[in-house]
Order: structure tokens, then sequence, then C-alpha cells
């Protein structure tokens, strides 16, 4: 009796134990590494690496495909901010900037044998007509690529001119990537924009398998028309949404990097290359940062000197070494110090000054405020680590702060309420062209201002905004962008914190390994490294 | 008949049973020494609290896991009280075989009847299948069920309460057992059906088995019904004899209080347990709170079983 | 009765999340939180969706189109939704069927062996392992078994689906509490039989001890064990979210909660009228089981 239950519980763990095995060994890729060369590997080894969220979005989506998959093409390529023949390889623009001319390149087709020429791209632009159309990523329509757009005109074959009712100095850096997608006319329907199979562009990888949330496999485009096609045969990125997960899958080498920026968070692979020496670290530039949002409309809040009071209370220096290890940096202005126009602005910590300034205001009271936190920030960084610092720090000043973590929709409601003191978030730039962000921010009339309750003007910034929207000239553009950066620093309508440095990290196996600045990494100079057979 | 048709006799050496619960040891049964002889019908009387269905369940070794028991129970010359579980499973049912109290509850809800009662015979030897259908058969129509095929694929519940009676006798008989105990087998019956459980009673004892132990508080079933009795009372044998003397010229004062409390004699109670007496006689005799007749010897002394002169053994200071 | 319970939970759960913090539009035309929204855009799609519409009217509309099986599109994918369930529904099933193969083997095995083992060495010891187990979070399981059984013995895929492997960790995850639970209410309920009647009449016939406990007592405590294990199914075919979130399963479960985190309300409304219908066919179900293990249920007459 006793030994039949033995027996039972024995054969069904062995059982159990056999299934798991047979089930990893038909799961284990074909490594049939076949030689020494480099080469030889990018052409036989599939590359496999780990995103966030799946690179096919699919049908539904305005893009259908991540942009870094390399899959479409755009007009106007947004490296690093500095912006770069797509389809379109030169452009110019009349004197009042209400003129733009676009040169197409001339031996470029879609993979499914369609010729990228004026009559496709302007078939494509009508598709934005549909839109909004919306994306995980962000959305296409018109009215964001192409404003006040009166009428598209084909001069040549490969020759278009949009003509504006009102000038436009920064066209080219609004359809930069995201803003100027070309896919081919036959896998979308005209009327509503909605892509009805799967996505054909002129890129230089093709998909090949896609599994709904699960992985994308991508095969390199042998008619490639531009420089630079692919290294790499083939590629998969496997889709996995948890943070520990792929940490585990670089760990047990299931993936030989990640994706999307964000992917990891900075401490996290700064330990993980410190203990494991197959991994190395590409620290990228980043137009993330982190700032504190205060709400300007309430009491005290309101007050310069308060703010000002605040941001000397906060020892950047400290908050970088303990949470980044040293890698961010200390952020005084409005803009990241990666970003081209980028004005370095030194600030300080000087608690004295900071205890002054908020003696002033308070006069000896203490102030009681809230700092509410969204989910998707504190998931994605220590930033309930850094209320907790400002708490200690700003309690030495006089201000008494409570914090919540709320979900994501709820802060958006609680911020646009002004029903809060501070928020900490990480945010950046969405386009080349800081005017947005800026005017946002500063503007008396600007999005972020009145939604969240700052309550900032200043006159000289609204000139020098509506200033900058007109002016041609790129040093002119710089000085004013500059000006603006100097008032954000001392007004204070937002109080820059750190700025943010994206990491990557991949195995030592592969190389050519280039973050991009948006999202991604550049997939044509991925490859084996020779040492990985 | 033969002793090997008869069965062995009983003996209870010294027998204790206690319990070992959340408030302390209780024990249920003291200091038994009897036998049951083999080929007679012998009752065990007493109240409810008694100690008897406890003495007959030890004697099977059914009793819950709490249990403890001291001293010794034979089978004949076999120390049964030492018997493993195995040995215990291959004795229950074959030679001593239990009609338990309560039929509805006895049966297992969920399984046919005829699956239950064949097992009876399975349980020694899975071959004996045959011969267990062949001996349901027979044992179902002489207790009065003309189409046991149908019968056989009823529940319990599905049966009334007088036709669950006649299947656990047939259940007790199926292993062709030497002894019958039969546990308070006239329970909670009316009249009727009191007598239909002593037809069936008196049934088995012509035709099947002639040593049977009858656990009752029904004091006129164990007078029509046995040969010999003992009398417990809170887990001691106070008086034990042939049935006709011990109920007839009653030598125990508790003996005569319960045949005065039968309702043909008028139904006299026994007088209720004075506290104070409970609790200075812990060490004298334990019916010394109620008894009409103790004297100062019953509070510090604990009687032994003394010899009566016809013959019986009688717990009390007023026969030693 | 499953008409109006459809109803009244479809109208609920609809009310809920019209009443629920948040906008949808927002959720989409921001979704990483570094979009500047155009407040002509928002005006778009904001009517595009149909949430300009009064609450009732909304309601209606979707009530309409579910009747005739078009659950609507989801406002972040933009997908159609009952094709999405299709898609996920299969996963999720296996992997609550596996999660329940895992449960009914060692939950029963484990309670059997502590009642019939009572008071002893091995009752004891699976008295601890069960009390760990029901108090063991899911997520922490989960990231553990990662941490041993993928990055230190390379046995297993961290995620998605391989294959049968792919299941083993995630249908740990999801049984591991429940077995610790139905291990000690099958320890219970045979001990509670154990203490009937027919269990000593059943003795004294010479069955041994296994028999007994197996043939008889077992048989009669599988009622509130099936209550409890059907429950249980029900609970984890609507999507074992942990699971489904970590191992990155594309169920049910994972779908809903994105749908929860970004407004999607009809997608909600999708996943909330689907588990309803599952509890409802599962108690269907249990009362199936309960005719075949439970005779009183099938025949109630009594004769003679």
């Amino acid at each position: 009796m006793k030994r039949s239950w033995k027996k039972m519980t024995g054969l069904f763990m062995a059982a159990a134990l056999g299934v798991s095995l047979m089930g990893f060994t038909s799961e284990a890729k074909s490594t049939e590494g076949a030689a020494d060369a480099a080469e030889s590997l990018n052409e036989t080894k599939e590359m496999v690496l780990g995103s966030v969220r799946d690179m096919i979005p699919g049908e539904g989506d305005a893009f259908y495909v991540n942009l870094s998959a390399q899959v479409w093409e755009p007009l106007v390529i947004n490296n690093n901010h500095k912006l770069e023949p797509g389809l379109a390889e030169s452009w110019e623009t009349n004197d009042d900037c209400t003129e733009w001319t676009f040169h197409l390149v001339e031996n470029a087709s879609f993979t499914d044998g369609v010729k990228f020429d004026a009559d496709a791209c302007m078939k494509n632009i009508e598709r934005y007509k549909a839109g909004p159309l919306t994306s995980t990523y962000t959305s296409l329509s018109i009215d964001k690529s192409f404003p006040n757009l009166k009428e598209m005109v084909k001069i040549d074959d490969y020759t278009v001119k949009f003509v504006f009712s009102e000038p436009i100095t920064t066209l080219d850096a609004l359809l930069g990537d995201y803003g100027s997608p070309m896919i081919s006319p036959n896998c979308f329907d005209a009327s509503t924009g909605e892509i009805t199979s799967q996505v054909v562009g002129t890129g230089r990888y093709i998909i090949d398998e896609h599994v709904q949330d699960q992985y994308a496999t991508f095969v390199r485009n042998e008619d490639y028309w531009g420089e630079n096609p692919g290294k790499l045969k083939s590629y998969r990125v496997n889709c996995i949404p948890d943070s520990e997960t792929r940490y585990s899958a670089l760990v047990s080498g299931e993936i030989m990097g990640l994706m999307d920026n964000g992917a990891i968070m900075v401490d996290a692979a700064d330990k993980l290359v410190k203990s494991d020496d197959r991994f190395v670290i590409e620290p990228t530039k980043s137009h993330m940062t982190h700032y504190l949002y205060v709400n300007g409309s309430k009491e005290y809040l309101g007050d310069v000197r308060l703010r000002q009071a605040i941001s000397y209370a906060i020892d950047r220096e400290q908050l970088n070494e303990t949470l980044y290890a040293g890698l961010c940096y200390p952020a005084y202005g409005a803009l990241s110090n990666q970003t081209p126009l980028y004005k370095d602005i030194q600030g300080e910590y000087n608690l004295e000054k900071a205890k002054e300034l908020a003696d002033e205001v308070l006069g000896g009271q203490r102030l009681q405020t809230t700092m509410i936190l969204g989910q998707r920030v504190v998931d994605g960084y220590p930033v309930k680590a850094m209320a907790e610092y400002m708490q200690a720090a700003l309690s030495e000043i006089g201000i008494d702060m409570t914090i919540e973590v709320l979900d994501n929709a709820v802060t958006t409601d609680r911020l646009k309420a002004g029903d809060y003191d501070f928020n900490i978030t990480v945010t950046g730039l969405n386009s080349a062209d800081p005017y947005a962000t800026l005017f946002g921010w500063m503007g008396t009339e600007g999005g972020s201002n009145v939604s969240y309750h700052w309550n900032y003007s200043n006159p000289e910034v609204d000139e020098l905004l509506s200033t900058v929207l007109n002016e041609k000239d790129e040093q002119k553009r710089a000085e004013i962008y500059g000006r603006l950066q100097e008032i954000s620093a001392e007004e204070l309508p937002v109080i820059s914190i750190l700025y943010y440095v994206n990491v990557n990290i991949h195995n030592k196996e592969v190389t050519g390994y280039v973050s991009d600045l948006f999202d991604g990494v550049s997939i044509p100079t991925l490859e084996w490294a020779d040492e990985s057979k | 008949m033969s002793e090997k048709e008869l069965g062995k006799n009983i003996s209870l050496e010294n027998y204790n049973i206690c319990f070992e619960t959340a408030k302390g040891k209780v024990r249920a049964v003291k200091d038994v020494n009897t036998v049951f002889e083999a080929g007679k019908v012998t009752g065990m009387i007493g109240e409810s609290g008694s100690g008897k269905s406890v003495l007959g369940m030890g004697i099977l070794k059914l009793l819950a896991s709490n249990a403890k028991v001291e001293g010794r129970c034979l089978y004949g010359d076999t120390e049964i009280s030492a018997y493993t579980e195995k040995q215990m499973d291959s004795f229950r049912g074959k030679e001593i075989a239990l009609i338990p109290q309560n039929p509805a509850e006895a049966l297992d809800p969920v399984i046919r009847i005829k699956k239950q009662l064949i097992e009876a015979v399975t349980s020694h030897g899975g071959a004996a299948k045959a011969e267990g259908e062949k001996r349901y058969e027979a044992l179902m129509k002489r207790f009065g069920f003309q189409d046991s095929r149908e019968t056989g694929r009823k529940y319990s519940f599905q049966m009334s309460g007088g036709m669950n009676q006649r299947i656990i006798s047939v259940l007790g008989l199926m292993g062709s057992p030497k002894w019958i105990l039969a546990d308070e087998p006239t329970k909670g019956l009316d009249a009727i059906l009191r007598r239909q459980v002593y037809g069936v009673l008196k049934d088995i004892l012509c035709n099947d088995i002639k040593s049977m132990i009858v656990i009752t508080h029904d004091v006129a079933l164990a007078r029509r019904l046995c040969d010999r009795i003992l009398v417990l009372y809170q887990g001691e044998v106070l008086e034990q004899g042939d049935t006709s003397s011990v109920l007839g010229q009653p030598l125990h004062p508790y003996t005569e209080g319960l045949v005065r409390s039968l309702p043909s004699n008028g139904m006299v109670p026994i007088p209720l347990p004075d506290r104070d007496k409970e609790s200075e006689s812990k060490e004298g005799c334990v019916f010394y709170p109620r008894c009409p007749r103790a004297c100062s010897r019953c509070v510090h002394e604990k009687p032994g079983d003394y010899q009566s002169a016809d013959g019986r053994k009688v717990r009390c200071f007023l026969y030693a | 009765m499953l008409v109006p319970v459809l109803f009244g939970i479809s109208v609920l759960a609809f009310m809920l999340g019209m009443a629920s913090p948040g906008d949808p539009v927002e959720a989409i035309l921001n979704p990483d939180g570094t979009q500047i929204i155009d407040q002509k855009e928002y005006d778009i799609v904001r009517e595009r969706l149909g949430l300009d519409d009064p609450v009732p009217v909304q309601y209606v509309k979707w009530l309409k189109n579910a009747l005739t099986g078009e659950l609507g599109r989801s406002f972040f994918t933009n997908k159609e939704i009952k094709e999405q369930m299709a898609y996920r529904l299969p996963y999720t099933i296996r992997l609550a069927c596996f999660g329940m193969a895992l449960t009914v083997v060692f939950g029963l095995l484990f309670g059997i062996l502590m009642a019939m083992r009572r008071d002893g060495p091995v009752d004891h010891a699976l008295r601890f392992l069960t009390t760990l187990m029901l108090s063991v979070p899911g997520f922490w399981l989960a990231i553990l078994l990662i941490l041993v059984f993928v990055e230190k013995l390379h046995l297993l895929p961290t995620s998605g689906l391989n294959g049968f492997s792919s299941y083993i960790m995630p249908g740990i995850t999801v049984a591991i509490s429940t077995i610790g639970v139905c291990a000690r209410l099958t320890r219970t309920s045979i001990l509670d039989e154990l203490g009937k009647q027919y269990v000593t009449v059943a003795s004294s016939k010479g069955l041994n001890a296994r028999k007994v406990t197996m043939r008889h007592a077992f048989r009669n405590s599988l009622i509130p064990i099936t209550t409890f294990l059907g429950n249980y199914f029900a609970g984890i075919l609507g999507g074992s979210t942990i699971a489904e979130v970590i191992f990155n399963i594309p169920g049910i479960g994972n779908y809903a909660i994105s749908a929860v985190k970004s407004r999607d309300y009809y997608v909600v409304q999708a996943y909330v009228l689907f588990t309803a219908l599952v509890y409802v066919v599962m108690t269907l179900v249990i009362d199936l089981l309960y005719l075949v293990i439970n005779p009183k249920i099938r025949a109630g007459e009594k004769i003679g």
C-alpha cells in the first residue's frame, strides 16, 4: 500500500521532468553555426533580441511595425536630432517658408514591386489626411506632419512641392521618423487610411514571421536601394513585457540584447555589467529628463522664490550617485543636455539659500503638500526613491510632503484638475524641434502650463516664442532657445532634476550595437562578433 | 455444533479503555474481567455512557485513534488485543462481525447496496467474488428481499428504516462469521420495529450462528434474547450472571434499580447522584452517589468482584 | 437564468468603466507620456470612439452590437475584440487545464496522504508544506522559478510559447496556492467522513484502511471538493493574470489587465461578459458533476 503511493508519485515526477526536458530540446534554436568568419554567422545564425512591446502592433496601428525594425522608411530621418535624408534626398524652402520642395530618391521600390515616386509619396500623404490614425507609438495626422497644408503639387516624377497657408520653419523636423512613413499604396485602404494587409515598405528588412505579443522575425531585403544594407540575414525579436523576465532572458543567453530604450533600468544594467563580463553597456543620448512639476496655482508654490528654494534644496549630484551610479547628469535647464539646442546652464545645491528663500515666502510656517506619482513612471524609473529623498530634503526648508502613487489615468486626471502639489515625471521632446515642448511649458497659453495649472506667465517668453516660430536663421533660433532655457532655469515653470541617459545592454557576442535616440537599436549595423564562434 | 463452527470464547482480563481528549483523560471502561462464552448469547446492558458500546468496539479494535487500551482481550488462547491492523483486517467480519446501530448511518450513502454487501466477502480475498454473489442472493432472499438484484442496485437513502435494518443484518452475516456483535439493535425504534429486530436476531441464532454479544439498553430485549447478562455502569461491570437470575433476583443495588425502572414494573427511577457524595467517593464505589444501601466502607474503598451463592459475580461490598 | 445575469453584469461593468477616473483618449494619444496632444486631434478621436454620446446611448449601441456577436474594437490597439478573444482563449484554456491538472493531482494526493497518515510525520510535513504553498505570493514564486530554472539551470525558456515546456512554470505559479488549499480541504473532508459511522462499519467488514479511505470516505468527500475545484477552474479560466503577465502568455488575463490600465472600456466589457459566461457554465457543469457523484440527487424517491 505505501509502496504503490510512492511509486505513483515517483512516476509522475519523472514523467513531468521528462516532458519538460523534451519540450526544452524541441525548442532549442538550431545553432548549426557553420564556420569561423563572423560573416558566415551573419548569414546563418539568427540573432535574437528582446523588446518590451511587440515590434509589430499590426493591423489597426497607423505604422504597423516599429520604425527601428527597418521595414518602412520615412522621408526624413531623425538621427539623434540631426535631420538626414531618408526617402527624400534633399529639400529646400522659399524665403517666407510657405513653400517646401522635396526631391525624392529615384532608385527606391517597395518590396512588392511598386516604384517609390512622387505619386506613391502623395498617395501616402493623402493617407495622413484620413487621420488622425492612432498608434501605440504616436498618432499620425496631416495636421501634425503638415500643419496648414494648402496644396501639394507634383513637379515631376521625383519632386513634390508643398504649399502652406501659414509659414512653417521646421517642417523637416516634424517629418522626421514617425512623421512621414512611406508604405506601398497597395497595402492600405485609401479612404480610411487603414493598413489592410501586412505592411510593405522600402526598408532593409521584411517581416517574415509574427506571433502576436510573442516574437517577430525579419529577413534582409536583398534588393534594398540604399547604402548600408543590413549585415544580418535575419533577426528575431522576442517580446518580453516583464522587466525581471527580460533580465533573466539576457542572463540565460536567450536574447543577445535589448531592443527598446527603457528596456532595462540604468542601475540594473550597470550592476549586471559589473558582475557578469559577458555583457557591455552602450550608454547613448537620451532626451528624457526627470522633471518636478509644481502646481503654480497653489498659494506659496506660485511664488517663484519658493520654487527656487525647492530647486536649491535638491542635491542632484547625490541623487545621481545614489540612483544611477553617477551615469546621468544633474539638470537645471528645461532642455536635455543631449539635444542639439542645449544651452549649458549650471545651478547648485545650496541648503542655506534654500532656507532663506523659503523663509521669505513661508514666514516660518510649515507648508503641507502632496506629491503624486504615476504608475508608469514608478515602474520605469526609481522615482519613488527620488520622491522620498525630496520629502526629506524639503522638510528641511519647511515643506511637509505626503507621497501618493497612482494609476496612470488617475494621475492625469489629478494633474488636469490641479489636485496636486508636486509630480515627478520623466519626459522629453517628441520631435527634433523643441518649440512644441517649450511652448507647452512656458507659453502663457501653453498646453501643459494651462492643463496642469502652473499659472506661469512671462511676456518676454511669449514674445520669444512667437519670434522663433517664424525665424528661419538657424543661428538666431539657437540664441532664442538659449535665452528660453536660461529663463526656465531662473523662473522654474518646471524644475529639472536629472538628464537621463539611455542604456542599452548587449551580450559581447554582438557588435555594431548603436542605440537610437528615440527608440530601438540600429539594426543595419548589428552583427555577430568574431569571438562568438 | 463443533467448536469450529461455534467460535471461541472471548475473554477480557483487566480490560481498560481510556480516551485522550482536550479536557484530559476520560476513562470509559474500567477493570473489566469477564468471559463471553461461545455458543451463548451474552447481553451487555446499561445506561447511555456506561461504556458498553465502547467495550464492544474495543473488542473489534474499531475505536477512535485517541483511544488507549490496557489489559488483554483473548479469542480462545490468542491475544487479539495485540493483533496488528493487518491481522485484524483478516479477523474482522470473518471471526467476529458487527451488526451496527443506526442502519441509516451504517451504510455508505453513495455506493449501491449490493456492492457494499459483497465487499464483506471480497475483503478477505478477491477471488471470492462468485462466492460473495451466491451468499448475497441467499441471505437477501432469507431476509425477505424478493428481488435482490433490483434492491441491490439501490442506495441506502432509498430504503425505509425497516429495510435498512434487515440489510445491515445481511451485512453482518455476509462473511459467515462465528460471532455476531449486535450494537444497540433496537435503539430509537418503535415497538413494531423492535419486534421485527428481535425476530431477525432470533432467526440468525437459529440458522446461522450461536455466539452473540448484544449491546443494548433495552432490558426487555435482553431478557428475551440473552443467556447471560453483564450490567455496566460508568465503565464498570457491576453484576454478571445468567439472565433469569440477574433480572429476576437482582443482587447489585443498581441492577435492582434498573429492574424497578422498567415500564412493566412501574418505572421507578433510580435516584440522581448526590453531588457531595460524588466528590467524596472518588476512591470508592462507582455507584455510591446513587446507592440507597451504601455504607461507610463504600466511600473510600473500591469493591472487587465477589462470587455470589448462585455463581454470579457482583461488584458490591454487600456480597463480599 | 443565464441571460438576466449576463445582462445585469454587463450593465454594472459598463457603468463602473465609465465612472472610473481616467481618459481612454488620453491613453491612446499619449501612451508613453511624452506626447503633447492637439485639441483637434483629441476631439476627432473622442468622437470616433463614440465617447461623446451620453452613457446610456453608448451602452445601448454596445448592446446592439454585442447581441450580434460584434464586440467592437479595442480603443488602444484598434483591433477587433472578438478576434483577439478568439486568438487568446486557447492559451488561457491550456494554462488553466494544466494548472487544474496539477491542482487535482497534487491537491488530492497530498490531502489523501495527510488524512490517511493523520498526526504522523507525513501529515505534519505535508501540513507544513501546504501552509507554505498557500501563503506564497504568485509573483514572487514566478520570479524565483525563473531564477532557478532559467538563469541557473537553463532548463526552461523564460517566456513565450515554445511548446509544453512554456506552461510548466506558469502552471506551477497558477496552481501552487490552490494545491495548498485543496489539499487541506481534502484532508478535512476525508477526516470528516472518516468520523462517520459507515466507515466504522466498512472496517468491521475486514477492509483495510486504504480501501476504507479510498473506496468509501474519499468518494463521499468529493462533494465539497468538487465545488471548490469547479469554482477554482472558473476563476483561472478568466485568465490567471499574474502568470500570464510575467511569463508573457498571450491569454485573456493579460489582455484584460492592459485594457484596464488604458481604460479600454469595450475590451473590459467583453472580458467581463466572458468571465460571467464562464462562471455560469461552470456552475452548470458542477451541478452535472453532482449528479454523478451524489446519487441522492440522481435518484430522489424512496420506496417501501
